[in-house]
């Protein structure tokens, strides 16, 4: 029986349990290598993502240098939300020691913040396609529109420098938006991507080096990407895509987002090394769980979880999408 | 709203504040600009306008027509809301007519208060008069009617 006196030891056990339970979750969690989850202290989270600063010019002798426009950028403002959720250990547990049960609570307690963070990452990239916004996996409405006002996957993105756009909605070879997950579509992206140029007409390239696939498209994607020869031909060259896409990533909430739609046919491809300036997800507290203060008149003892965090979309560059379904 | 729609509309990459621009709007802003070499800030006037094709473009310039503000749209906006909200309480929108004209009648008031500074002028004029000389004179002359005519006479 757990007494009272035992609440103590109690709570250490079940901190243990809550912190095996997320080193699990968090191994598992897709979204936080794609998006920036990095700590913050501010509760609204401002960016200014820079296009780029133009090329320098020449200059005669004794000219004054030219100066660089540095206000080029859009800029986003994240506001921190709190999500919560609580355990009781009843009387009955404590009573009949039911450790199985009370362990078995704390790790759906961990789960739960863990998949509502992965599902929600997962979201913004599967409901960029259309609208300005989607009912998250909270049940409350979510922009997906990236720093220049524009949904993020769109061909249309602007800049307030100039006229010019730039797309991150995939093509294939014949121009056509949004295949379905083939080799000459990821080859075409790959391509786009080296040849960007920002507003100032600099080209930096963009390498789109991971790509993103539902459980759905995994088999696919992984004879597209690592078959020894191009996949589905009988002809014998080699397949250079095992260098390109250094890392195929299967993410299954990318199946099927919060609000029950089928989303398997979806596919992303990133810039591992830039994504994170894309996507932003900071956190001011990661998933935390306290002991209960006081005890309550129905003699169980409630455990609470909460976080901080927000999620949003920057200069688009960096991730590119497609629906699947041409 | 995480982005800033406020800036991007003033830069004409929104429809305004509050909301972005559809996929069929952005496109028609494109196009113009691109098509017709409008700068962006006037292609969005042409959009928020309605105007979206080349064809209702040149339709639209040929009529003459001018575009709309954001400022504009956004007063009118508010005005038809305002009158139907007036005609859902069955409210006269003829009489509003008029009781907005009367409402400009206080700003003459207003001018005219110009005077009223003169008015106070005078409260402290009458307040030295009765202080200094009306008030004192009364006393002495009681004194004397008290002590006789002798004091009088000095």
């Amino acid at each position: 029986m757990i007494l009272k006196a035992d609440f103590q030891t109690l709570t250490e056990k079940l901190n243990t349990w809550y912190n095996e339970a997320s080193r699990d979750a968090i191994a598992e969690w897709v979204g936080k290598d794609y998006f920036d989850v990095g700590e913050t202290d501010w509760e609204v989270y401002n960016t200014l993502n820079l296009y780029g600063l133009g090329r320098p010019s020449r200059v005669a002798e004794g000219a004054q240098f030219p100066a660089l426009n540095t206000e080029e950028g859009d800029s986003i403002s994240l506001t921190q939300i709190q999500y919560a959720d609580r355990i009781g250990i009843t009387k009955r547990l404590r009573k009949f020691d039911r450790y199985d049960q009370i362990k078995a609570l704390v790790k759906g307690l961990s789960d739960g913040f863990f998949d509502a963070i992965d599902q929600s990452h997962a979201d913004l990239l599967t409901n960029g396609f259309a609208g300005s916004s989607y009912t998250d996996v909270y049940g409350y409405s979510q922009s997906n529109l990236a720093a220049d006002g524009v949904v993020l996957f769109s061909a249309s993105h602007t800049n307030n420098l100039n006229a010019d756009v730039f797309t991150n909605l995939i093509t294939n070879t014949a121009g056509t938006a949004n295949p379905a997950l083939d080799r000459g579509s990821i080859v075409k992206t790959v391509a786009t991507g080296r040849k960007y140029r920002d507003p100032n007409n600099l080209n930096r390239p963009i390498k789109y080096d991971r790509l993103l696939v539902s459980a759905t498209n995994h088999d696919l994607a992984q004879r597209i990407v690592y078959s020894q020869g191009v996949q589905g031909t009988p002809n014998v060259d080699s397949n250079p895509l095992r260098s390109d896409v250094n890392a195929l990533v299967l993410w299954s909430r990318l199946d099927e987002d919060a609000a029950g739609n089928d989303r398997s046919a979806r596919w992303f491809m990133c810039d591992s090394r830039n994504v994170k300036m894309t996507l932003r997800s900071p956190f001011s507290q990661r998933p935390m769980m306290f002991a209960p203060e006081e005890v309550n008149d129905s003699k169980t003892w409630e455990y609470t979880a909460d976080m901080f965090y927000a999620m949003g979309a920057d200069h688009p560059k960096n991730v590119a999408g497609s629906t699947g379904a041409n | 709203m995480a982005q800033n729609l406020l800036k991007l509309a003033s830069q004409g990459r929104a429809y305004d504040g509050s909301r972005a621009w559809t996929e069929e709007e952005l496109v028609a802003l494109i196009t113009l600009e691109r098509e017709r070499g409008l700068l962006r800030s006037r292609a969005a006037m042409f959009v928020r306008n309605g105007v979206k094709t080349l064809k209702a473009y040149d339709a639209a310039t040929e009529a003459g027509f001018e575009p709309k503000s954001l400022e504009d749209l956004r007063a009118e906006a508010i005005a038809a809301y305002t009158e139907k909200v007036r005609g859902e309480l069955g409210l006269d929108t003829t009489e509003e007519v008029v009781e907005t004209t009367e409402v400009i009648e206080p700003k003459e008031v207003v001018e005219t208060e110009v005077p009223t500074v003169s008015v106070t002028d005078e409260v402290f004029e009458t307040e030295e008069v009765v202080e200094t000389t009306e008030v004192i004179e009364p006393e002495e002359e009681i004194v004397e009617d008290k002590k006789g005519k002798n004091k009088a006479a000095k």
